[in-house]
C-alpha cells in the first residue's frame, strides 16, 4: 500500500504548463521593462532608435536580450550593441547592460559613461556597490532589481513610481 | 566588577543556574526507524512527473509578473553576502554558502528559524525541552547556541551572558517576515570575530515590496495553537519605506516532553503554556536605516518542590529588545558601512520552592544590556600586472554596560553579581583577483576584551569559477569563542579553574557545478572538510565547565539539486562525519551520517503547489543510544492570487515515534511522536 501512494500522487500531480523563463531571457525581460518605464531628459527623436549596449554578458545572455529587440521602448525601435572597450560607452548609447561578475570592472564601465544620461544595469551581486541604476539580483526560484535612485537622478534619468515601488531596494 | 557575599549558584544546582532552567525528567525509549518510506514517494513522483510541456509567455510580462515568475534552470551567481559581509556572487564567495528563500520557507511550511535551519546540509536542530539547539556537522553547539553566530541584517544577536543564539519562539522576527537565512559554515572569527566557530547564519528580513500595504497571516493547528502576523509596511515616491509588524504565537498545551506517564497528564497538562509577542518597527531612506523591535515569551512548566517533591508549575520568560541604526554609501571612492545599536536580554525563571519555613518563590534573573558599533571600508584598486584587489578594512566595538545575575526569594533581598566589560576587533580582509573568475582571498581579525585574552584568526580562501553556476573552493581558516559571562562566573562561584578560550581550524574543498549527463537545471556539489578543536568548553550534570581535549571533526557531503519546469525543484543531500575526542571518545549525540531531501511540485490546480520534505539520521550514542529515525513533512499551499496564500500541511507524516538529544551535558534526551498539523492563510491587502 505504501507504494501506490507515490503512484496516486503522481497521477494526481499531473503535468502543468511552464510558465517560467531561464535565466537568460528572464533577465532579458527585466532589462527591457525596466527600460519602458525610463525617461531620458532629451526623448528620443522621431525616426532615432534607442540604443542598449552591452559589454560582459555571456553569449546566451546577450541571445535573448537581441531576442527582444524588436520591441520598442517609449515608441523607439531598440537597437543592440556589443561593446569591448569601455570609452565606446560614452557614444550613443541609452541603456548599458554590464554582465561583469566584479565591482572593479563595473566602475571602470560606470567612470567612463561619467554622468552621461545612461541607464546602467548590472547583474553582478556586486552591482550597488560599484554605482549602476539597476541592480538585477539573482535569487534561488527568481529575480529581483534594485535602484540607485540616487545615481540615475544625477544622470538625469527619471524612473516612473512602480519600478521604486517594486524594487527589493532602494538607495 | 562588584561581587556579593553569597553567591547564587555556589551549590551548582541544575536549577537556577541555567538558561532557563528545567528539573531533570525521566525520558522513555524510542522505537529503531526505518528510512524514509516518503523518499520513495518523492521519487516516484520525480519519476512519474518530470515532463513538462514549456512555452513561452505570449508577450512580455508586467514588472510584477516578471518578479513572481519562476526561473527555469539552476540559479546562477545567486547574490549572498554572509561570506565577505557585503554582497557578491555565491560562486565567487570565499566560503559555501546555503541559501532558504522566502519562497522556500513558504512552500515548505517551515513555521520557525528551527525549521529553516533544518533544511541545510550539515545542520542537526535538536530540541530537549530547555532550548532548541543547533549542531554544525556533527559539533555541539554549546550551551545554548554560542559557537554558531547569528545576524539578523547584519545586528549580532548572541547575547552577551550565555551567547545565546535564539531560534525557535524567541526568535526575533516572525518567520513569515523572513526573505531568505544564509549559512556559511566554517570558522568566521577573521571577519566576525567570537561565536562564529562553526559557522555564521544570517537571517535577512523581507522590504517594503514583498510587504507593501496591509498584511494578516493566520496559522492554527488542532491541538490549540495559533500564530499571528499583522503587519503594514509602505514604500514612498521618494524611495523611502517603513514597516510595523507585530506578532503572536501561542501553544496552550505543548507536547509533554519525556514520555511522562499518561496517568499524570490531567495534573501536568495545565502547567505547560508557551506564548510569545514579538514587534518590529523599521524605517529606511537612501543608505541610512533605523529599526526597533524586541521578543516577549513566556512558558509555564511543570516541576517539582524541592523538599516534597510535589508538582507545581514554573514559569520562564525571555524578554529581548533592540534598536539598530546603519548607513551605507561611498565616500572619496570608499564604500563605507557604519552601525550602532543597542541590545537588552533578560532571562528570568520562576518557581515554587519549599526548602523554607513557609512555601516561597524563588526566581533566577540574567540581565544583559550592551552597546555594538561597527564600521568597515571597501575600496578596488589595480595591482601592477593589471589585476586588481579589493581590500575591506573594519572595526567592532561592544561595550558590555550590564551582564548582571540575580537570585532571590520574592519578598526578600536580592543576591546580585553583576559585571560589565569590552571588547575590539579589528580586520582586514584582500580579495585578490586573479583572473576574472578567480579569486585569492586572505583576511585577519584581531580581537582583545577588557582583562581578557587577545585573538589573532586568519583566513585563506582560493575560489576558481570557470562560468557561472560553477566554483571550486579551497578554505582554511581558525576562529575562536572566549568563555560567556556565564560560563566564566559559575566557574568561579565554583572555585575551578579558569576557562581557556574555544579555538578551532578547518580546511575545506568545495565543488559545485552542472550534473554531468543530466538536462540543463541539474546541479551537483560535494565537500570534504578537516576541523580541529582545541579547549571545548563542556559540563556535565551538576559540574563546573571544563576545557576538553583536543577533538578532530572529518566529513564530506555530497548533494544534487535540480529545477526545471515552472516551480519543479528537488534537493538531496547526504553529510557523513566523524567526530573524535583525543581519548577516542565521541562527541555526545552525533550522528555519523544525515540525510535531507525536498521536493517542490506545481500541481495541475492552477497556483496549487505540494511540497514534500524531510530528514533522516543514523543512531546517535551518548549516555544511552538513541536509534536513527526519519522525518517527513507535507505542505500543500493554494495562491489564487496575490493577495492570498492558503496552506494545509502536516510534520512528522506517518506519525513516528522518535528520540532526540541536544548533547548538552545537564539534559536528558526528548521523545516526541504524532503528527504536528497546521493550515492557515495570509491576506496582503492593496498598499496605497
Amino acid at each position: 500500500m505504501k507504494m501506490m501512494a507515490p503512484l496516486l500522487l503522481a497521477a494526481a500531480a499531473a503535468l502543468s504548463e511552464a510558465q517560467g523563463l531561464d535565466e537568460d531571457r528572464l533577465r532579458a525581460a527585466f532589462v527591457l521593462r525596466l527600460a519602458q518605464y525610463t525617461q531620458w531628459p532629451t526623448p528620443v527623436a522621431e525616426g532615432q532608435t534607442l540604443s542598449l549596449c552591452a559589454a560582459g554578458l555571456q553569449p546566451a545572455g546577450l541571445e535573448a536580450v537581441r531576442a527582444l529587440s524588436s520591441r520598442p521602448v517609449g515608441g523607439a525601435p531598440l537597437r543592440v550593441r556589443t561593446l569591448t572597450d569601455p570609452r565606446d560607452a560614452a557614444r550613443d548609447c541609452q541603456v548599458l547592460l554590464l554582465g561583469h561578475p566584479d565591482a572593479a570592472t563595473l566602475r571602470q564601465w560606470i567612470g567612463a559613461v561619467g554622468d552621461a544620461p545612461v541607464l546602467v544595469v548590472a547583474t553582478s551581486p556586486e552591482a550597488m556597490r560599484a554605482g549602476v541604476c539597476i541592480a538585477l539580483i539573482s535569487e534561488p526560484q527568481g529575480m529581483a532589481f534594485a535602484v540607485n535612485h540616487g545615481e540615475s537622478k544625477k544622470r538625469g534619468l527619471s524612473l516612473a513610481a512602480p519600478v521604486l515601488k517594486l524594487a527589493r531596494e532602494v538607495r | 566588577m562588584t561581587q556579593p557575599t553569597r553567591s547564587p549558584c555556589s551549590a551548582l544546582r541544575t536549577l537556577p543556574c541555567t538558561l532557563p532552567s528545567m528539573l531533570a525528567r525521566t525520558p522513555t525509549a524510542g522505537q529503531f526507524a526505518r528510512i524514509l518510506w516518503a523518499l520513495e514517494l518523492g521519487t516516484g513522483l520525480l519519476l512519474s512527473g518530470a515532463a513538462v510541456a514549456q512555452t513561452a509567455p505570449p508577450d512580455l510580462p508586467s514588472l510584477e509578473d516578471l518578479l513572481r515568475t519562476e526561473r527555469r534552470g539552476a540559479a546562477v551567481d545567486v547574490a549572498v553576502s554572509t561570506a565577505s559581509r557585503q554582497a557578491q556572487s555565491a560562486d565567487l564567495a570565499p566560503a559555501v554558502t546555503r541559501v532558504v528563500s522566502r519562497q522556500d520557507i513558504a512552500r515548505l511550511g517551515l513555521r520557525d528559524l528551527g525549521d529553516i535551519l533544518r533544511q541545510i546540509p550539515g545542520l542537526e536542530v535538536r530540541e530537549d525541552g530547555e532550548f532548541t539547539r543547533v549542531a554544525v556537522r556533527g559539533v555541539a553547539p554549546g550551551d545554548f547556541n554560542g559557537r554558531v553566530l547569528f545576524l539578523l541584517d547584519g545586528l549580532r544577536l548572541n547575547d552577551n551572558v550565555y551567547d545565546a543564539g535564539p531560534i525557535n519562539r524567541e526568535f526575533f522576527v516572525d518567520v513569515s517576515l523572513i526573505e531568505r537565512v544564509e549559512f556559511a559554515p566554517g570558522p568566521g572569527s577573521a571577519l566576525y570575530g567570537g561565536n562564529a566557530l562553526l559557522g555564521v547564519v544570517n537571517i535577512v528580513t523581507q522590504r517594503a515590496d514583498t510587504l507593501a500595504g496591509p498584511q494578516a497571516r493566520v496559522v492554527f493547528s488542532p491541538k490549540g495553537q495559533v500564530s499571528t502576523r499583522l503587519s503594514y509596511a509602505q514604500r514612498l515616491d521618494s524611495g523611502a519605506e517603513w514597516l510595523a509588524a507585530f506578532s503572536s504565537d501561542e501553544e496552550p498545551h505543548p507536547a509533554l516532553s519525556f514520555g511522562e506517564p499518561e496517568r499524570y497528564y490531567a495534573q501536568l497538562k495545565p502547567l505547560e503554556w508557551d506564548r510569545a509577542r514579538r514587534w518590529l518597527l523599521g524605517g529606511r531612506d537612501g543608505g541610512l536605516s533605523l529599526r526597533v523591535g524586541g521578543v516577549l515569551r513566556d512558558r509555564g512548566l511543570y516541576s517539582f518542590l524541592p523538599k516534597s517533591g510535589d508538582i507545581t508549575g514554573s514559569v520562564d520568560s525571555v524578554r529581548e529588545n533592540f534598536v539598530q541604526s546603519g548607513w551605507d554609501g561611498r565616500l572619496a571612492d570608499w564604500d563605507v558601512h557604519v552601525g550602532l545599536a543597542w541590545q537588552g536580554s533578560r532571562f528570568r525563571s520562576e518557581q515554587a520552592d519549599d526548602t523554607g519555613p513557609a512555601i516561597r518563590t524563588s526566581r533566577f534573573e540574567a540581565l544583559g544590556r550592551w552597546w555594538l558599533g561597527e564600521a568597515r571600508l571597501g575600496q578596488s584598486w589595480g595591482g601592477p600586472t593589471g589585476d586588481t584587489h579589493t581590500t575591506t578594512l573594519g572595526l567592532d566595538w561592544q561595550r558590555d554596560s550590564l551582564q548582571r545575575f540575580r537570585y532571590v526569594y520574592l519578598g526578600e533581598a536580592p543576591d546580585d553579581q553583576a559585571y560589565s566589560s569590552a571588547r575590539l576587533g579589528f580586520y582586514v580582509q584582500d580579495e585578490w583577483r586573479l583572473a576574472e573568475r578567480q579569486r585569492l582571498v586572505l583576511g585577519v581579525r584581531r580581537d582583545g576584551a577588557r582583562g581578557g585574552e587577545s585573538s589573532w584568526n586568519p583566513r585563506a580562501a582560493w575560489v576558481w569559477s570557470p562560468e557561472p553556476g560553477q566554483s571550486l573552493k579551497l578554505m582554511w581558516g581558525t576562529a575562536f569563542r572566549a568563555p560567556n559571562r556565564f560560563e566564566s562566573v559559575l566557574n568561579a562561584n565554583a572555585g575551578a579553574e579558569p576557562l581557556r578560550p574555544e579555538r578551532l581550524r578547518t580546511l575545506e574543498l568545495a565543488w559545485q557545478g552542472p550534473l554531468p549527463a543530466a538536462p540543463a537545471g541539474w546541479t551537483w556539489q560535494a565537500s570534504v572538510f578537516s576541523t580541529r578543536l582545541v579547549n571545548l568548553i563542556e559540563r556535565g550534570a551538576n559540574k563546573p565547565y571544563a576545557n576538553s581535549a583536543l577533538a578532530q571533526s572529518r566529513g564530506g557531503e555530497l548533494g544534487v539539486n535540480g529545477q526545471w519546469g515552472a516551480g519543479w525543484q528537488l534537493q538531496l543531500s547526504v553529510m557523513g562525519q566523524r567526530n573524535r575526542a583525543d581519548d577516542g571518545g565521541r562527541q555526545a549525540y552525533s550522528p555519523a551520517r544525515t540525510l535531507k531531501w525536498s521536493l517542490q511540485m506545481p500541481l495541475a490546480v492552477e497556483n496549487l503547489r505540494l511540497s514534500l520534505s524531510g530528514w533522516a539520521t543514523s543512531a546517535r550514542f551518548g549516555d544511552e543510544r538513541l536509534p536513527g529515525y526519519a522525518q517527513t513533512r507535507a505542505h500543500l499551499l493554494w495562491q489564487p492570487s496575490r493577495a492570498w496564500d492558503v496552506f494545509i500541511g502536516a510534520d512528522n507524516v506517518g506519525a513516528r515515534a522518535y528520540s532526540e538529544s541536544s548533547g548538552a551535558g545537564y539534559t536528558l534526551p526528548l521523545r516526541r511522536e504524532g503528527t504536528r498539523w497546521q493550515a492557515g492563510f495570509t491576506w496582503r491587502g492593496e498598499g496605497p
